[in-house]
């Protein structure tokens, strides 16, 4: 176990099918933008099942399906460079989540503003010869201006909605059309 | 604080406050609610993601 700055925080390295922590030990766990990059995502419940204590809440994000469809449609090797190996549909997450015993108690969709970048990048980046499909990379040579440039764009127009009434019901409705990500709070059933 | 930090946070019930994050990459979200928790722990898979926050 590695300590990080802060004391209260420690890190484990460890695949999400096999943690490494005893059983019934955590109250709260939060499982975001993970479950997409695994190969089974059975396995990963089961674990989170067993570390959790009897009504331990879990946060659990999945990428909207119908998103992913549509960024897919624009660039067709998302899926790959994104790291995802599947996509999930409303009712095979709650068909899921109901199988590894966890009682659904809120669901939400969010991150427009992502989805809206995304899709943003799945259709420029074409426009770009050597940048792999993308504008933005974790690789600092390749392209990052035209990725902050658009970010830097987007968060500002969506700060400026947030800021006015009629802009909050826009991107709430925005959120319900185009989410990048469902949001749901379960509950571990004894 | 994001949405899930926000959520995280308003889960806080009592003195026990143990949180564990799964595939937690660089740490973003512990280290916004580290305060809010006694004991947190992050696993992730990739080496490198780890290798920032430690």
């Amino acid at each position: 176990m590695k300590e990080a700055k802060s004391k209260n925080i420690h890190f484990l390295l460890a695949r999400a099918e096999e943690l490494p922590v005893r059983s019934g030990t955590f109250r709260i766990a939060i499982c975001a933008e993970t479950i997409e990059h695994v190969s089974s995502e059975d396995k990963v419940l089961d674990e989170i099942n067993r570390i959790l204590e009897d009504r331990g809440k879990l946060l659990i994000t999945f990428p909207v399906w119908h998103t992913e469809k549509i960024i897919s449609f624009f660039n067709k090797d998302f899926m790959s460079y994104s790291g995802h190996v599947k996509s999930f549909s409303l009712a095979k997450i709650q068909q899921l989540l109901n199988k590894h015993c966890f009682k659904i108690i809120k669901k939400n969709r969010y991150y427009f503003e992502w989805a809206l970048l995304y899709t943003l990048e799945a259709i420029f980046s074409k426009k770009f010869s050597g940048c792999n499909g993308r504008l933005r990379s974790y690789e600092p040579s390749a392209m990052p201006d035209n990725w902050d440039k658009l970010e830097f764009l987007t968060k500002r127009v969506i700060k400026f909605l947030e800021s006015i009434f009629i802009g909050r019901i826009i991107l709430a409705a925005l959120n319900f059309l185009y989410p990048k990500t469902y949001i749901f709070l379960c509950e571990k059933e004894p | 604080m994001n949405i899930i930090s926000k959520v995280a946070c308003s889960l806080v019930e009592d003195e026990q406050r143990n949180i564990i994050d799964i595939g937690c990459n660089r740490g973003y979200t512990l280290i916004e609610i580290k305060d809010n928790f006694r004991q947190l722990v992050g696993i992730d898979c990739s080496e490198k993601a780890l290798a920032v926050v430690i």
